[in-house]
């Protein structure tokens, strides 16, 4: 009797934990170059997104191939010549809300949470820290952050011929809302 | 005779300097493919797309994944699992795979009106991969983009 309650204490813990992961699948991520030559924007709607309200942990990915730019040019130089997206496909973030304590995950609000992690990009692993916005409503949660890339920390090299029209640091911006659970 | 050929050589010049501007000008400002207009490298259902992925991602990508500057075209058939959109408005229809919260991942380019949960549906659109990541814990889903119903 005393091993079937331990057992099922240890189920119920284990589902509460597991109850406590949120993520999307099309969570967006953008990137935005400006320079005095010309401003560069593009789309990625097919993130994957992942939050554990019990630990903080937060993890990214995305591939390489879904960002989208208006013109077909700068998307054919951005998987070919700079991000060489067949040989680095993906794109990945692992880190964590790193003080809990800033959000209330049952009360709705919006909280900003300072957020680290490691992103790799281009097969270079970096680490960033910045903060986030984490968004309670009628028990939804949602994400959103800014930061800024520099575009040579990552290996990214940009022929000299587009040094000036593409920035040598670039805004990202993250948005999702972690509409599944698991 | 010197001055004739001094003008035969500037207009040659300026007529490579024309060109290159004007070819300079058509690449940079090239539009993206016609995804409706092209014709599909492979015809699948949904389910199969997937295991062929969860099975063996690298040699799927070989299949149905294009390189940077030739992108494959591919047509799947499957049903509707949801209709949603992101966060800009572009709608993102999933279809059912034989793998429990895994789905073919369609983001569209085209109209997607009366699509409904359960819908029969063919799609158009580039595959640009496999979003899994082991450590997630969460299905990985085959991802289109710039999609179109075609049936």
């Amino acid at each position: 009797m005393k091993y079937l309650l331990m057992g099922l204490i240890a189920v119920i813990m284990y589902c509460n934990a597991a109850a406590q992961r949120f993520y999307t699948k099309n969570g967006s991520i953008s990137f935005y170059s400006k320079t005095a030559l010309e401003d560069i924007k593009a789309d990625n709607n097919q993130v994957m997104a992942l939050v554990n309200t019990q630990t903080g942990e937060l993890r990214f990915s995305l591939l390489t191939k879904g960002f989208h730019f208006k013109k077909a040019l700068m998307e054919e130089h951005f998987n070919q010549d700079y991000m060489e997206s067949s040989q680095y496909p993906n794109a990945t973030f692992k880190g964590s809300i790193t003080d809990l304590t800033k959000v209330r995950f049952d009360k709705d609000g919006s909280y900003n949470v300072p957020v680290s992690g490691e992103l790799t990009i281009h097969g270079v692993t970096r680490k960033v820290t910045t903060t986030g916005v984490i968004t309670v409503k009628d028990g939804k949660i949602a994400g959103s952050a800014k930061f800024m890339v520099t575009v040579a920390d990552y290996k990214i090299s940009i022929p000299k011929v587009y040094t000036d029209n593409i920035a040598k640091t670039v805004e990202v911006t993250v948005t999702c809302s972690f509409d599944q659970k698991l | 005779m010197a001055a004739k050929s001094r003008k035969i050589i500037l207009n040659t010049l300026l007529g490579i300097v024309v060109c290159a501007g004007v070819t300079g000008y058509f690449l940079w400002n090239k539009k993206h493919f016609s995804v409706a207009g092209s014709t599909p490298v492979v015809v699948i259902t949904a389910a199969e797309l997937h295991q062929s992925f969860s099975k063996d991602s690298l040699y799927a990508k070989t299949q149905f994944v294009g390189d940077e500057s030739n992108q494959k075209v591919i047509q799947v058939n499957g049903e509707v699992s949801s209709v949603k959109k992101d966060v800009a408005g572009t709608t993102i229809i999933l279809l059912k795979t034989a793998t429990d919260g895994a789905f073919i991942n369609c983001s569209m380019e085209g109209k997607a009106e009366n699509i409904n949960t359960g819908t029969k549906i063919v799609v158009k659109g580039i595959c640009t991969g496999y979003n899994f990541d082991a450590e997630m814990g969460i299905p990985g889903d085959v991802l289109m983009t710039r999609c179109y119903i075609i049936q």
